[in-house]
């Protein structure tokens, strides 16, 4: 800070699933912004894989890939999906009540256990896409 | 190999994937096993300094400081954070003391009971499993709802059977009478056996007319008790649930629900039930007949009925999702019309509203889409179904007339075997495309059946005592929550006040002052420790006793559509006048009111939006009062009002908090000197506590809090607390 170098601090995704390398908040271990990344392309290559590394691990939510099959089982969903952390399996009650819209296009879905999975549609394939159409 | 006195799951591994693993700690050291139990880490316990939990967005990890540095043990989502959160002091305690008490104390595991049936662990500690509730106990559901009926169902039966036979005799006696004109004998013999015949149908018909009268009526009967009943069911199980439940959901659809759902069922079991039976009997009936009049014939037009059942079947699941989709798009058009109705101001002072009518339309359009869709799936059905039913008629009268021309068969046989046939496709026909109907009533049904049979979150011991004279002595002992598993709240809340203390609740926003309120009221269970009231447990003590004896002002007033005086009654309806009068002068209401032209009977609109917030606020005071509570929960509004209210309110506060134990979120520096004691909140933990003088002095959290606050206005008397954060 003013040209010091600053140690202990951590990083806050403003928006962690929409926006996963934009608009990071820089932050000292007392809760003070220092810096708002607005995107990782500023900084430097070793920089950005750094930065990467870090929110790994701070934010933790599979991204749904492919949507294997989605079936109604009295009031629950059985979900099996592909994520960014490999296959799984998952129930959810109502969708309605537990699919959160975040845009057009991104959303989140919560399962019994209090799991979180990020999905976009966008990245869906076909047949993922018609599973999820149904759904929504 | 050592016992384990502690298992805790896993759920990724190193790369990000998942992987069930697992860590168990033995007296002497920590294992790592992957899936198959094979051991993937091994760490002598000498060598563990510590262990941390690191929780993160969606889950955390365990890692172990060793004198070689940090190792992660374990990763996992958030379906493990809460028992590894659990878990930690226990582990810490393990690795701190050199004789542990290796006792294998499962009360971790105990905690979430499981189901029986599919194994799950359950959320709620009673009742039964909500996750395998299947397709059928949905339809046993609403059976043993109609046991309540069975005089009237059985009523209802008879009628049906008897409507069923009757309808059967027309074709039969119409045969008699072609037979008896085609067969050439004796004219009188045939005219009075014409008159007899036409007279028996005459009769048919009127009984037909009668018993349609008398089953309608019974239906309906049947069919408005059962929705009243089902309705009352619904709003009840609305009103017994937590605040959890409406935390989580978009409250609106519950509006949509209750009568439309309920609606649905009503049509079925007034109209539905007697038209299911009454046309499967119809079918059976009428196929013995035709096996009676000509078994060859029938097993010949029986062909086409297994693939016509299968199609059906097929086109079931179908039918299922398409009803499930367009009841969804109308509860999404429910929610915006809910939404948009109660920020209507804001929509108004930003002028939202063509955005708003857009997104609107959309849904609503969505919504029509699916209805047509569905439709559609049926307007094709029931001609294609008419068509092949028409084509077996032709088909019957070419084989029949055949067969007649042969002589194997009489004329009048043929007419009515040709009638009986139209009148099987009737009920199959129907049947076919009750598909749709039944996939509607199934699914409100289970909607239904899923909010009467949610479990309330926060239930009282069963063996609950009544609460006697209440003194008013809260304790906290070791409190933690969070309204979400990811975002603790609060931290280890220890906390004494003694029977008509008056305590100021003080602390940046955010820092857990209300949730701590809300733990006493049991608007929630805490996740952690137990709050005790007169040294007995909160769960222990019915809610509703809890609550009488607990009077809230909230910062937000909610106000019911009704009269002032209705408003002060609301928590004791048979107050007479002259308390709401007495409770009103307390509360310094009653000026204002006797200002009002309908004075105590001033309606005060939707939410109390005819008065003023100082207005409302003094009648929420007024409220509490009447209740006459031995503990009184006072939030400050935030929310500025001119001096003479403000000294109003002020002086109504300090006639009521008398006698009782009192605490106040308090934001005005009158209340914080006149509390006998402050507690400071940051954070989620109780960082300072004592009296104004004391706290000032000490030169903490509260004395930086007040002098911001005091820097920041100049003025004395108001403190903006929520501005100070921070």
């Amino acid at each position: 800070m003013n040209g010091e170098p600053v140690s202990d601090i951590y990083l806050v995704l403003t928006f962690p699933v929409t926006e996963p390398e934009r608009y990071i908040s820089v932050r000292t271990a007392s809760h003070q912004e220092i810096h708002l990344i607005h995107s990782l392309s500023e900084l430097d290559i070793s920089s950005q894989a750094a930065v990467r590394e870090d929110l790994e691990r701070r934010y933790m939510i599979p991204k749904v890939v492919a949507i294997k099959m989605i079936k109604r089982q009295g009031n629950h969903w059985l979900w099996d999906v592909e994520t960014s952390y490999g296959k799984v399996a998952f129930r959810t009650n109502q969708p309605q009540e537990n699919i959160d819209i975040l845009s057009n296009e991104t959303y989140i879905i919560r399962d019994t256990d209090g799991r979180r999975f990020a999905l976009h549609v966008s990245r869906l394939d076909k047949r993922s896409k018609l599973f999820w159409n149904k759904i929504i | 190999m050592e016992e384990a006195w502690l298992t805790l799951q896993g759920d990724l591994n190193r790369n990000m994937q998942f992987e069930q693993l697992q860590v168990l700690f033995t007296a002497s050291k920590l294992l790592v096993l992957d899936r198959e139990g094979r051991q993937i880490l091994h760490i002598p316990k000498q060598n563990v300094e510590n262990i941390r939990l690191i929780e993160a967005l969606g889950g955390g990890y365990l890692v172990a400081s060793t004198a070689k540095g940090p190792v992660e043990i374990l990763r996992f989502t958030e379906m493990h954070l809460d028992s590894c959160r659990k878990a930690l002091s226990r582990v810490e305690q393990w690795v701190s003391k050199d004789s542990f008490t290796t006792d294998k104390r499962n009360d971790l595991k105990d905690r979430n009971k499981t189901c029986a049936h599919c194994g799950r662990v359950m959320r709620s500690a009673k009742d039964s499993c909500m996750r395998c509730n299947r397709k059928w106990s949905t339809v046993s559901h609403l059976l043993q709802r109609s046991r309540a009926y069975s005089a009237s169902m059985i009523v209802m039966g008879i009628i049906v059977i008897l409507t069923v036979l009757v309808s059967l005799a027309p074709p039969y006696i119409i045969k008699w009478i072609i037979d008896g004109i085609s067969a050439p004998v004796g004219m009188g013999g045939v005219s009075s056996h014409l008159l007899w015949m036409s007279g028996l149908l005459a009769g048919i018909y009127i009984l037909q007319a009668l018993l349609q009268m008398i089953e309608g009526y019974t239906a309906i009967s049947i069919g408005g008790r059962f929705l009243g009943e089902l309705r009352r069911d619904m709003f009840h199980a609305l009103m017994k649930q937590s605040m959890r439940f409406f935390d989580n959901r978009q409250v609106s659809q519950y509006i949509g629900r209750i009568n439309q759902d309920t609606d649905t069922i009503k049509d079925f079991m007034s109209q539905g039930i007697v038209h299911l039976t009454s046309q499967l009997l119809s079918a059976l009936f009428i196929l013995g007949m035709l096996f009676y009049l000509d078994w060859r014939m029938t097993l010949m037009i029986l062909i086409p009925l297994p693939p016509l059942g299968l199609f059906v079947m097929r086109l079931w699941p179908k039918v299922r999702e398409m009803w499930y989709s367009q009841w969804q798009s109308s509860i999404h058009v429910q929610n915006m019309v809910g939404e948009a109705l109660q920020g209507i101001r804001i929509i108004k002072a930003f002028s939202k509203e063509n955005d708003e009518k857009e997104r609107f339309d959309k849904a609503n359009s969505r919504f029509v889409n699916r209805m047509i869709s569905i439709q559609n799936l049926w307007m094709f059905m029931t001609p294609v179904l008419t068509l092949f039913i028409s084509l077996f008629v032709a088909l019957i009268w070419f084989a029949g007339g055949r067969k007649v021309l042969e002589g194997g068969m009489t004329v009048g046989t043929l007419s009515a075997y040709a009638t009986y046939l139209i009148m099987f496709f009737g009920p199959v026909k129907w049947l076919a495309q009750s598909a749709s109907w039944i996939n509607e009533v199934l699914g409100s049904a289970e909607r239904i059946f899923e909010v009467i049979h949610t479990p309330a979150e926060v239930t009282d011991d069963e063996e609950a005592q009544p609460l006697s004279k209440v003194r008013g002595e809260i304790r906290y002992n070791h409190v933690g929550f969070g309204y979400a598993k990811d975002r603790r709240i609060l931290h280890g809340i220890d906390l004494h006040i003694a029977p008509g203390e008056m305590i100021g609740l003080i602390g940046p926003s955010g820092a857990g002052k209300s949730t701590l309120i809300h733990l006493l009221c049991r608007f929630y269970d805490p996740d952690e420790g137990e709050i005790l009231l007169d040294g007995r447990r909160l769960s222990s003590i019915r809610q509703e006793e809890l609550r009488k004896n607990i009077g809230v002002v909230f910062q937000e007033t909610f106000l019911f559509d009704g009269t002032i005086a209705q408003n002060i009654a609301y928590g004791n309806p048979e107050a007479e006048a002259q308390d709401i009068i007495q409770a009103a002068m307390t509360a310094n209401a009653h000026d204002f009111i006797c200002r009002l032209p309908h004075g105590y009977e001033t309606k005060v609109g939707e939410r109390g939006h005819r008065l003023s917030g100082g207005e409302r606020q003094r009648i929420a005071i007024a409220r509490a009062v009447l209740l006459d509570p031995p503990i009184l929960i006072l939030d400050e509004a935030t929310s500025s009002v001119d001096v003479e209210t403000e000294a109003a309110i002020q002086e109504a506060m300090d006639k009521v908090i008398q006698g009782r134990t009192t605490i106040v979120i308090a934001h005005r520096l009158s209340t914080l000197q006149r509390a006998d004691r402050l507690l400071v909140l940051e954070g989620g933990r109780l960082v300072e506590s004592g009296s104004h003088e004391e706290l000032l002095n000490r030169g903490g959290v509260y004395h930086r809090l007040l002098h911001a606050a005091q820097g920041a206005s100049g003025r004395e008397v108001w403190i903006p607390m929520q501005e100070v954060a921070r």
